[in-house]
């Protein structure tokens, strides 16, 4: 299946979700917070925390580690 | 026995406001709230300063005075409160509905009140997301927010400075009269206060103070709920709602009402209102409630459609019988002084009503003709 | 009567549901995870796991084998709430489910403190750096500390080692003498896994530092370095023990927090955890709350582990049976033996664990006035402190909506705690009962999409 991460087509073979594939793929940083524009990733992991929120298909705020991949879903990620 | 010139009961917008303009004013004023600062109707609201949406000649001019007062206290005090003049837009969909927001318009600019009616492709400038069917409205450029906690809580600060005090869970247990009925204390949890002045403050509760000082007055509450959706960069720039909205305030139907009232916060986050129910303090979800306000809001912003709602909370908006706030002395007892039942618009219209209050105990000339707001309309002179 | 149900597929929600298959019943599991498993036995497509899985793989056949039990991954219940004897839940995908017996199983998620540099990437829990190598063998880095309390960091240090990963130290806050022991008390399985941990840290060379705790990260947009220091008794820094040490990525764990958030707009009674403070859910013997109807098992009645999810999700699971009358009391007795007092002894276990790995008040001597207490809102010490010392806020609730502490997209799922003894500490005296208990009120339990919420009301 094929994926856009800020509208680059990227190939994914297995299923796994966004956090994970994006660290695979050395994307630590997954957005700037609102107010002081710093970076943050994946830190709770289990989708408690909202910390790797990144916007999919469209729709902001989405936590990337509980998000399973889709064939051609658009990822937005701020680094 | 501590000696205060004023106690003001309640330490919420409306209480701190009053305490505010009177310890400026060289009043010492001890603030007593049985509660936490903000802690009820002001810390549910969503900082409404609004002169848009009021009709009666004595609200409007105590709304356009209160929203100057607002930026004036904030040039005094410091802005720490997120005060902006953000305008609002109020906008229908039917012939009808227009008509009646013109006539609103016409009747509000007459009255000082700034009013422009705005076109579909100024509408798409002031709102770019807005709905394309929606082809006409009113701008009101005088329409402000504020962060209300915020707010109650940096004028009690400046009060504080000013050698007031704040107490707070400080229950009020009764009250200390002359032979004559007039106030002379008050009893507290924590100790009494001599005192001739008191200021009732205290919103939904407004009616168990009066009674405990042995008048009465009639202060309901009115539930709303607000939806806050998740964060997102700046969609929406003004208060943006549906003219329904003036219609149901003035309703007295106790079931569910709803029309969608949109806005933006300096957060990020866009609250959603606004829905009327009069069925006494209950705070269970309603999910009707709910699935309206989205529907609605969607209907005026389609973009909202791609947001999540976040939160949701209520508050229980304090109520007259005939919807204006009761603002002066208690027809009964002498030195009781009642600020309540401010409804909908006690953010914005609380400097002002602290005003008035200010001026009818140092005895001088109010800023208004205060005769409407009077609790004496509602009450038999003993 | 409505089929169960089961919020959680995890250890608790997945033995629940195969006893009320067993007497004949149907349930409803629903997880936000795709898979069944929970946070315990979370694993990816292809379902590898370096222990433990034979349980996993018998319950999971079992559920499977039974039509009655439907398992909804990868869905949320954004709402919930009880009404007249039946329970409600709202799903993120728009529909709702009703019934008049439900079990909590939603588990618990890793306590965190905070300190300087806690927000940088590459900073994550203990538990989330152990749920990313679970799910896809993804690595939150190449040399990492792994620093707190309890004795879940040894499992978390040995999995990555495992799969690669430098550990750097392992770091643990309490004066513990001999994880082994405590590990070992309850069984000897669990020995033999400690005793695994420790040998594949050893074979390593992987540096078990007793008393010693992360006090910093550093680093420009990411981790680079950290600063680790030796802390007493009460997690205060010991001076001249500060050392800094390159590495690229931490995980810290605290211990856990029970989620309580659909048991709280359930209305069921909680208690306070006489040690750790922290809110659980008030189960009956039979894992029944206050609540009839609504059961609850696993974390969220208090902390436990593993084997004492799985008990307390069979005993909820006959109880239901039970309640909805598909077997007898007396069937019941046959299908419960032994299962009280294996609950007990690990409950006790439990909680001497607790006491054993609880959080000291030193904590909150790292922080400095620009560390971050609020992950979502961006809130820091500072600022927490002024809305107390300036503004006057003289309780939890008032601090947390002066300082929007507590009010961004987590809604104080991370910060809640933290936020309740920051400010109690501030005001000068502890949370009460009543404030902590309200760090789990969400009554919008995850966001739910408003298009979805308009949809609903069509």
């Amino acid at each position: 299946m094929k994926v856009f991460v800020n509208g680059a087509e990227i190939e994914a073979t297995e299923s796994e979700n966004v956090g994970t594939f994006l660290l695979k793929r050395r994307q630590q940083v997954l957005r700037k917070t609102r107010f002081e524009d710093n970076p943050r990733g994946m830190f709770c992991g289990i989708g408690v925390c909202f910390d790797c929120i990144v916007t999919i298909d469209g729709i902001a705020n989405q936590r990337a580690c509980i998000t399973q991949l889709r064939d051609g879903m658009r990822i937005e990620v701020t680094s | 026995m501590k000696t205060a010139d004023v106690v003001v009961i309640g330490a919420g917008v409306v209480g701190s406001s009053c305490a505010l303009i009177m310890a400026e004013a060289g009043l010492k004023v001890i603030v007593v709230d049985r509660g936490p600062i903000a802690g009820g109707t002001t810390g549910a609201g969503e900082g409404n300063i609004m002169v848009s949406d009021k009709e009666i000649v004595p609200e409007i001019e105590l709304a356009v005075r209160s929203r100057d007062a607002w930026f004036e206290i904030a040039d005094r005090i410091g802005n720490n409160f997120e005060l902006h003049a953000k305008g609002g837009i109020a906008l229908s969909r039917t012939d009808s509905g227009m008509a009646g927001l013109r006539k609103l318009a016409a009747h509000q600019s007459a009255h000082g009140i700034e009013t422009i009616e705005v076109d579909g492709a100024r509408l798409r400038e002031l709102e770019p997301h807005m709905n394309p069917d929606i082809e006409t409205a009113i701008h009101y450029p005088g329409d402000g927010q504020c962060q209300p906690m915020l707010s109650a809580a940096y004028f009690l600060r400046t009060v504080r400075h000013l050698k007031g005090e704040v107490w707070q869970r400080t229950e009020v247990l009764g009250f200390l009269k002359d032979k004559d009925g007039a106030i002379t204390g008050v009893r507290t949890a924590r100790e009494e206060i001599s005192t001739r002045y008191v200021v009732n403050a205290t919103g939904t509760w407004a009616g168990d103070i009066a009674r405990l000082a042995g008048s009465e007055l009639s202060i309901m509450p009115r539930r709303g709920f607000i939806l806050v959706t998740t964060p997102a960069p700046r969609l929406i720039h003004h208060k943006v709602y549906d003219a329904d909205y003036v219609a149901n305030v003035a309703s007295d139907s106790p079931e569910l009402q709803s029309s969608a009232v949109v806005e933006g916060t300096e957060s990020g986050t866009i609250l959603i209102g606004a829905s009327r129910e009069r069925i006494g303090f209950d705070s269970r979800m309603n999910m009707a409630a709910l699935e309206r306000l989205a529907k609605q809001a969607i209907s005026v912003f389609p973009v909202l459609s791609k947001l999540e709602l976040l939160r949701v909370y209520h508050g229980f908006r304090p109520y007259s019988p005939d919807h204006l706030p009761v603002i002066g002395e208690d027809a009964n007892v002498k030195g009781l002084f009642h600020c309540a039942g401010h409804e909908g618009a006690g953010i914005g219209t609380a400097p002002g009503s602290g005003e008035l209050l200010t001026a009818m105990i140092l005895g001088k000339p109010t800023f208004m003709d205060a005769t409407p707001f009077l609790p004496s309309r509602f009450q038999g002179v003993a | 009567m409505s089929r169960t149900i089961i919020i959680g597929g995890g250890p608790a929600g997945m033995s629940a549901a195969v006893e009320i298959a067993r007497a004949g019943g149907d349930a409803i599991i629903i997880d936000s995870n795709p898979r069944l498993g929970g946070q315990y036995w979370r694993h990816g497509a292809d379902a590898k796991f370096s222990h433990d899985g034979e349980r996993f793989f018998a319950l999971q056949d079992e559920i499977s084998r039974h039509s009655e039990i439907e398992v909804r991954g990868g869905s949320q219940v954004w709402r919930a709430s009880y009404h007249d004897g039946v329970a409600s839940v709202w799903l993120n995908d728009g529909t709702s489910l009703a019934s008049e017996t439900l079990l909590i199983a939603t588990g618990a998620y890793d306590r965190s403190l905070p300190f300087p540099g806690w927000d940088l990437p590459g900073s994550m829990t203990a538990g989330g750096a152990q749920a990313l190598l679970k799910a896809s063998g993804a690595l939150l880095g190449r040399a990492v500390f792994v620093a707190g309390t309890g004795p879940f960091l040894l499992p978390v240090a040995a999995s990555l080692v495992e799969a690669g990963v430098k550990v750097l130290g392992v770091l643990e806050a309490n004066r513990v003498n001999g994880w082994i022991n405590h590990l070992g008390a309850v069984d000897f399985s669990k020995m033999k896994d400690a005793a695994r941990y420790f040998k594949i840290l050893a074979t390593a060379k992987v540096p078990i530092r007793i008393g010693y705790a992360i006090i910093e990260a550093r680093g420009d947009g990411r981790v680079e370095e950290v600063v680790i220091a030796k802390v007493d008794r009460n997690f205060a820094v010991k001076p001249g023990s500060v050392e800094v040490h390159k590495c690229d990525a931490i995980a810290t764990g605290w211990g856990f927090t029970p989620d309580l958030t659909l048991a709280h707009s359930l209305g069921v009674t909680t208690d306070i955890d006489v040690i750790d403070r922290s809110v659980v859910v008030h189960v009956d013997a039979f894992q029944e709350t206050s609540q009839h109807g609504v059961f609850a098992a696993g974390e969220s009645t208090g902390v436990g582990g593993v084997d004492l999810a799985l008990i307390e999700g069979r005993v909820a699971g006959i109880a239901i049976a039970v309640q909805r009358g598909l077997i007898s009391t007396m069937d019941a007795k046959n299908r419960s033996v032994g299962l009280a007092q294996e609950r007990s002894r690990i409950r006790k276990f439990a909680q001497a664990l607790l006491s054993v790995y609880k959080i000291r008040e030193g904590w909150r001597s790292w922080l400095h006035p620009e560390t971050i207490i609020c992950r979502c809102e961006e809130v820091t010490f500072a600022q927490v402190r002024n809305v107390v010392h300036d503004l006057g806020a003289s309780d939890v609730r008032t601090a947390k909506l002066l300082s929007r502490c507590g009010m961004g997209m987590c809604q104080g799922r991370v910060c809640g705690r933290i936020v309740a003894d920051v400010v109690g500490a501030e005001i000068g005296r502890s949370a009460t009962d009543d404030e902590l208990r309200g760090i789990h009120n969400r009554p919008i339990a995850h966001p739910i999409s408003l298009a979805t919420l308009a949809k609903q009301g069509q």
